[in-house]
């Protein structure tokens, strides 16, 4: 019987989703509801930012200027200094749901990266890993389930967040909040930009930073055929569309990148458009309303039309393109700096082209900063004591670059995962299976400030520090991130879905440009319009 | 003479224990994830928040439906899930049929029993494996271009061009399913008599007219029945194929009311609007069934029920 079989299946996968939800809702439903109140900071007491305290650590190479910028080393330190002095627990169960960007690992019976963790920590980190594309259809299930493990990272735009957060989760002002956080100096050594980019909600603090530099998204190309083009490290809007198409051809492409977005904000950056949006006269616009944004779509269009596009662009996901690029069938990919400074893509791409990193093209070219985080954690609502625990175990985890616990939650044990060498750590086998991408509590269970380092590679160190004291002062940032708008919060993650919507299908050439007008309409109408008046209003208010 | 009945209730509740007994993990299945779980439509009448639960939600009465009505992506949605499943009812309904009637044509039981596990094997392969299959195969970049341009031939654009959106979802759908689908086909066809068969062959009839004759008459019962119930999921094309391939191929053609509900609910935070559009969906299946059911038994079928 199979299409009874098959029906049935589909309901449970479509719209049973919702119900099922709906009735565990109705059985495992709290009388805690604490009502959604305001989470806005508008009028309310501001519990200060935890106070940042430097930590010392191994003296750079080349040192960060400027607000989001991140020091630079050569090698890896050869003597390295302890910043915790005792165990953070005491054998407790703690779990954790995060996100993941690789194969499940082994359990952590045969695991001797993770058994090392919980070793150092003191405690059964118990771990939920979830795919990165699924993970905020998770969080939105695990926010409708009420069972919420003792840590949650929050990444992306999730309806009704703050509202969640606030009712459900542990406020840690009084943790954390002011000189409170001296208690915890790795948490303290988290720069101030991040706590920020978190936001507060009713004017209290409830998430801890998965800190990044501020270095935005950046085009990463493949200098050996951009120089057999002749593309210059400076280039022109014209000079960037003649590359490429002169790459575009015989099997290769010029330009790859994700289903989900097209690559589109390399183009909208380039061109001059605002990071999301603008604070004119103290009033919020949004750059889908700006002119540079719409010369972005159509040069976008232009670009696609003229063939300059992977195919796979239509149906990949980052690690689908990057395959690609590894290859050497596309010429340039959107993607993360920091795998760059951190050695990630040339470790990958290894003696086949040097991959290298592009400025934005054009002489108004704005680079589009990052919020200085990858997301933040939430702790599930505890006595004092339980609080303190999670907070000794991401103080633990925060260790900055060049200490004893950086080290094993980041590389893993001397003789199992690596061994010293003179040039610094030299990886073992093991390592390729258990690190910390394929056990990342070291990266979303709570991280340390980044630092710009490509192993063995110091002219790729420099090349990674250059590009950011390029780009960093002249970076654009977001002025939304981490102010409260209702609207933004129940509306935020469905409007910016049609607008991506709109945006693809005018790239693709599906749509005529001249439907941009009716998809703002839709935007404004939607909701757009009340979210900038209510940004416009937490602004202010958070101007301390 | 209430003495008498409940003498006669007795009996019957003794003599039938067993079968009570037998039913009841069915039944007790269906009270609670069938029934039970009809109670969550409520938030279907709410502006529902997950973390506050049914009973801490606002409770808006019919807005989320009138909503509905005025909203121009769920008419989309429910166009393109007629024009998929319009075209599945043309295309994928029968195949399974002609497939099912050419395995029982096969005389030779080894070829049989090896086209029919040939056939079935697609069923077992997951929809994103089955999607990357065709991708790889027909996108701008694999097989088929690369065949193509190779040779000095224009590409075919297939994968992320809308108009080829439809085709090929019943395309991918026959390849996968069709297979499967024969199972009930073929053991209705055991079911009918061989005698009938010889009669006609004996009277002059050849295989055309004994396959109109007698294989589909023979066939019509669980025809007709399985048409009803695939009208009742008329609205329902399949979530995780539209899904898979709705950044591909946009939205404009491959939102369907699942994928729609899956958007704005699970995605969006919207659930009571999504919850709204998933009951009048369920509502519309279920009148299609019991209408269609109506008409089975005008025209002296037997339908699903009588």
């Amino acid at each position: 019987m199979n299409a009874l079989d098959r029906r049935t299946l589909l309901k449970l996968a479509g719209a049973g989703a919702i119900l099922s939800a709906g009735s565990s809702a109705l059985i495992g439903c709290s009388s805690s509801g604490s009502g959604t109140g305001s989470v806005g900071n508008t009028g309310t007491d501001l519990v200060p930012w935890p106070t940042y305290l430097r930590a010392s650590g191994p003296t750079p190479d080349l040192v960060a200027d400027g607000e989001g910028a991140q020091d630079a080393y050569f090698a890896y330190p050869g003597e390295l200094t302890p910043s915790v002095s005792e165990t953070p627990g005491n054998g407790e169960v703690i779990t954790a749901m995060i996100p993941t960007y690789s194969p499940p690992p082994k359990s952590v019976e045969d695991n001797r990266l993770w058994q090392a963790i919980n070793e150092a920590l003191g405690v059964d980190l118990r771990l939920n890993l979830v795919p990165i594309a699924e993970y905020q259809s998770k969080l939105a299930t695990l926010m409708a389930s009420n069972e919420l493990p003792d840590i949650v990272l929050i990444n992306g735009t999730v309806p009704r967040i703050r509202e969640f957060i606030s009712a459900k989760c542990a406020d840690l002002s009084d943790f954390i909040g002011g000189d409170n956080v001296e208690e915890y100096p790795n948490l303290a050594n988290i720069p101030t930009y991040s706590w920020q980019a978190v936001g507060r909600i009713g004017g209290r603090l409830y998430g801890i930073p998965i800190t990044r530099g501020r270095m935005p998204v950046v085009l990463h190309v493949n200098r050996t055929l951009m120089d057999q083009a002749g593309a210059p490290e400076e280039w022109s809007q014209d000079q960037f569309f003649a590359a490429m198409q002169a790459l575009t051809g015989s099997g290769t492409y010029g330009y790859g990148a994700v289903s989900s977005d097209l690559g589109f904000n390399y183009f909208s950056g380039s061109l001059g458009a605002p990071n999301n949006w603008k604070v004119e006269d103290g009033a919020f616009v949004s750059a889908y309303e700006t002119d540079e944004y719409r010369a972005a779509l159509e040069f976008a269009r232009e670009v696609y039309a003229a063939g300059c596009y992977h195919p796979s662009s239509l149906t990949s996901e980052l690690a689908d393109i990057m395959n690609v690029y590894y290859s050497g069938d596309v010429a340039s990919v959107l993607g993360s700096y920091y795998n760059y400074a951190n050695g990630t893509y040339l470790d990958r791409v290894g003696d086949r082209f040097a991959t290298d990193i592009a400025l934005p093209f054009g002489d108004q070219r704005t680079s589009w900063l990052g919020g200085g985080l990858f997301g933040y954690t939430v702790f599930k609502n505890a006595d004092a004591d339980r609080i303190r625990l999670l907070l000794r175990v991401c103080n633990y985890l925060a260790a900055p670059y060049g200490t004893v616990e950086h080290e094993l939650v980041n590389y893993g044990v001397e003789g199992e995962h690596f061994t010293r060498t003179a040039d610094g750590l030299a990886m073992t086998e093991l390592a390729g299976l258990e690190n910390n991408n394929s056990v990342p509590i070291s990266k979303y269970v709570c991280d340390s400030p980044d630092v710009i380092q490509v192993p063995g590679n110091e002219q790729a160190t420099r090349r990674a520090f250059e590009y950011q004291s390029e780009v960093l002062p002249a970076g654009l940032t977001d002025p939304s991130v981490g102010l409260s708008s209702p609207t933004s919060d129940r509306e935020l993650a469905t409007l910016q879905g049609s607008m991506l919507d709109a945006v693809k299908a005018i790239v693709l050439g599906r749509a005529d440009i001249s439907t941009w007008d009716d998809a703002l309409k839709k935007w404004r109408d939607g909701g757009g319009a009340a979210i900038a008046d209510e940004l416009s209003t937490e602004y202010e208010a958070s101007v301390e | 003479m209430p003495d008498a009945l409940s003498t006669k209730r007795t009996h019957r509740l003794r003599r039938d224990a067993a079968l009570l007994l037998m039913m009841a993990p069915a039944v007790a299945y269906f009270a609670v994830f069938h029934y039970g779980a009809l109670f969550g439509y409520a938030i279907a009448f709410q502006d529902y928040v997950p973390f506050l639960g049914v009973g801490g939600s606002t409770w808006v009465g019919f807005d989320n439906f009138a909503q509905l009505v005025e909203d121009p992506a769920v008419w989309s949605a429910v166009v393109n899930t007629l024009q998929i499943s319009g075209l599945q009812l043309v295309f994928f309904f029968p195949a399974p049929i002609a497939l099912a009637i050419f395995l029982h044509s096969l005389t030779y039981g080894t070829v049989r029993r090896f086209v029919q596990s040939v056939v079935y094997l697609p069923h077992f392969i997951s929809w994103v494996i089955v999607v990357a299959l065709f991708q790889q195969m027909l996108g701008g970049a694999g097989l088929l271009n690369t065949w193509l341009a190779d040779n000095g031939w224009h590409a075919i654009d297939i994968i992320g061009n809308p108009s080829a959106f439809q085709p090929l979802m019943v395309v991918q759908i026959i390849w996968k399913d069709c297979g499967w689908g024969t199972i009930i086909f073929l053991a209705a066809l055991y079911q009918v008599n061989e005698q009938l068969y010889e009669a006609s062959a004996i009277d002059g009839a050849g295989y055309w007219r004994r396959l109109w004759h007698v294989t589909l008459p023979g066939l019509r019962p669980i025809i007709l029945l399985l048409f009803i119930l695939k009208l009742g999921d008329i609205l329902s094309v399949g979530f995780e194929q539209m899904f898979l391939q709705r950044d591909a191929f946009g939205p404009e053609v491959a939102e369907v009311l699942d994928t729609f509900v899956y958007y704005t609910g699970v995605a969006g935070g919207d659930w009571g609007y999504a919850t709204a559009v998933g009951l009048v969906k369920g509502v519309l299946g279920a009148v299609l069934v019991f209408a269609a059911n109506k008409v089975a038994h005008r025209i002296g079928e037997e339908g699903i029920y009588r």
